[in-house]
């Protein structure tokens, strides 16, 4: 019973717990079950909140029973990254140095999802300040891959991408500033969304880089993210980059299929030989067949200068991050990793002039991809180039952050970073060693509702989330 | 940054030598890791100075809107 409780989807759930078969304490405790089984394997966690989540589940069920079902989310256990401000409860962004930062208040997610009755379980592990791609952590000890205990998680939300495939929590909580929800998802095998810029309020999460910081859903199935979006977005006076934009609802493209669907498919960049892994490749075009097959529409579109977006989002996010962290790196040098340390400290060579240039072809870059996206509903494009590295070569220098020729995990991810665009990262098959490999979707501003669609669809079509990972 | 860390423009030998006086710990390996990132950074940068933006104000600003 427990298994196929924590393996179950927020549909499944709610139908039961919203029909009394089901108690929200019985969930938690699954929840807390699987964590206690799978933690001393995975590390996924950095601090648990059994106490207040077992009070929450029983509050819950108590409204339950009263007829007061505030919806899908009520009595479902979730995780958020530890850079998210939980009341009372240290945000330490997986650093020595915040590990007496208290939070005062909620952040506007964890207000949000208490509102819609969600449990919260407690805060996942992550890479240092949110700054890496491989999933790795020297201070928190480094989160394992459900799929293969010696490979990297990818990151920076890593241990929320563990914490989701192993079936710890329906959900989790991720940021994404050049591909940190959709990195994990696609190499731990679940779907993550990092939705359009100023969608999710970001006021009480730790900050990298304001202008391309994101805050996002990641789950097991696409529906589950679609019904974590309801409860999240929507405009919010306390983040100054929010988007007063209506909030519509995010199920509504569910169970449409793909018929009609216009699927776009870059010329230029990510399907190159040289930037991509064949076999990444191969899956990612299947994908695209099968929902051609179904009837969808796929256009080739030329984007010669898309090449340049992953340049941009480094070209923004790292003299952000100086500045995010320049206090901090001056005073306690000795707290950085090595990696990140030399990132940051590298990224102060970058010019005020070289910043200003990277955020006006921001802009230009916004331009180009509205234009060549006209005709077409969403892209779909590898979500990363590279194989999932083992934990033992990130490690060692120059790290696992390695794509074909010398690039970053980050390439593909951090185009629509530059861009603000909804981008979702959906299982599409295993390599011939068993990691999961993702595709990813990246719809128009706002259009969540676009992308999740054609990610259900294809969900459905393709059926890789009925695997489970066995460690 | 202060205490004689590097500033705009410095190259990579520079960088080191002032990261070195502001007291961090530079391995052989961190050293060229630095290095490598210096050199990843500017081959960016430069490579979107080419791009003509004469008519585009930063994105810092930027807001996102529905299309249409």
């Amino acid at each position: 019973m427990t298994e196929e409780i924590v393996f179950a989807s927020i549909d499944e759930l709610s139908s039961l717990i919203k029909a009394g078969e089901l108690s929200p304490v019985e969930v938690t405790d699954a929840s807390f079950e699987r964590i206690r089984e799978t933690e001393p394997k995975l590390n996924a966690f950095l601090e648990l909140f059994e106490e207040g989540a077992r009070s929450a589940a029983r509050e819950a069920e108590a409204e339950i029973a009263a007829g007061r079902y505030r919806g899908p989310l009520h009595g479902v256990p979730i995780g958020l990254k530890d850079l998210v401000d939980v009341a009372g409860s240290p945000t330490t962004g997986g650093s020595p140095l915040f590990q007496q930062n208290i939070a005062r208040t909620d952040a506007t997610i964890t207000t949000r999802f208490r509102k819609a009755g969600a449990i919260i379980v407690g805060k996942t592990n992550l890479v240092m300040h949110a700054m890496g791609a491989t999933g790795l952590n020297p201070y928190t000890g480094h989160p394992r891959n459900p799929w293969d205990l010696e490979r990297c998680t990818g990151g920076s939300s890593s241990g929320s991408g563990a914490a989701v495939a192993a079936g710890c929590v329906v959900g989790a909580i991720g940021t994404d500033t050049g591909g940190s929800i959709r990195m994990p998802a696609s190499m731990c095998g679940i779907v993550g969304l990092k939705p359009t810029y100023g969608r999710v309020s970001r006021a009480g999460v730790l900050d990298l880089s304001w202008s391309c910081d994101h805050v996002g859903p990641m789950t097991r199935r696409v529906s589950d993210c679609a019904y974590m979006m309801n409860a999240l977005a929507g405009y919010d006076p306390r983040d100054p980059a929010s988007a007063d934009e209506p909030v519509v609802d995010y199920t509504l493209g569910l169970d449409r299929g793909p018929e009609d669907l216009r699927i776009g498919v870059p010329a230029d960049y990510f399907f190159d030989d040289d930037h991509v892994d064949p076999e990444i490749d191969t899956a990612v075009r299947a994908a695209i067949s099968l929902m051609e097959a179904n009837g969808a529409e796929v256009v080739e579109i030329p984007m010669p200068w898309v090449k340049h977006g992953r340049k941009i989002n480094m070209g923004v996010v790292m003299p952000e991050a100086v500045s995010v962290h320049r206090k901090n790196i001056s005073e306690h040098p000795g707290t950085y990793p090595d990696e990140i340390r030399g990132r940051l400290q590298a990224a102060m060579t970058i010019a005020a002039v070289d910043y200003v240039q990277a955020q006006r072809t921001r802009r230009w870059f916004i331009e180009k991809m509205n234009e060549a996206m006209r005709d077409v509903d969403v892209l779909f494009t590898p979500t990363v180039p590279a194989r999932t590295p083992t934990i033992a070569r990130a490690e060692t220098p120059p790290g696992g952050n390695v794509a074909p020729q010398g690039g970053s995990l980050a390439n593909f991810t951090g185009v629509f970073n530059s861009t603000g665009q909804p981008s979702l990262s959906v299982p599409c098959g295993f390599t011939a060693d068993g990691l999961p490999i993702g595709l990813m979707i990246t719809g128009r501003h706002f259009d969540e509702v676009t992308v999740l669609r054609a990610g259900d669809a294809y969900e459905q079509l393709a059926g890789w989330h009925t695997r489970r990972p066995e460690f | 940054m202060s205490n004689g860390s590097a500033h705009n423009g410095d190259s990579p030998a520079e960088y080191v030598k002032a990261a070195k006086r502001a007291g961090f710990k530079i391995t052989p390996e961190h050293a060229a890791d630095v290095s490598a990132n210096v050199e990843t950074f500017r081959k960016a940068t430069e490579s979107l100075r080419e791009i003509d933006v004469s008519e585009y104000e930063p994105a810092s600003t930027f807001r996102p809107h529905r299309p249409g």
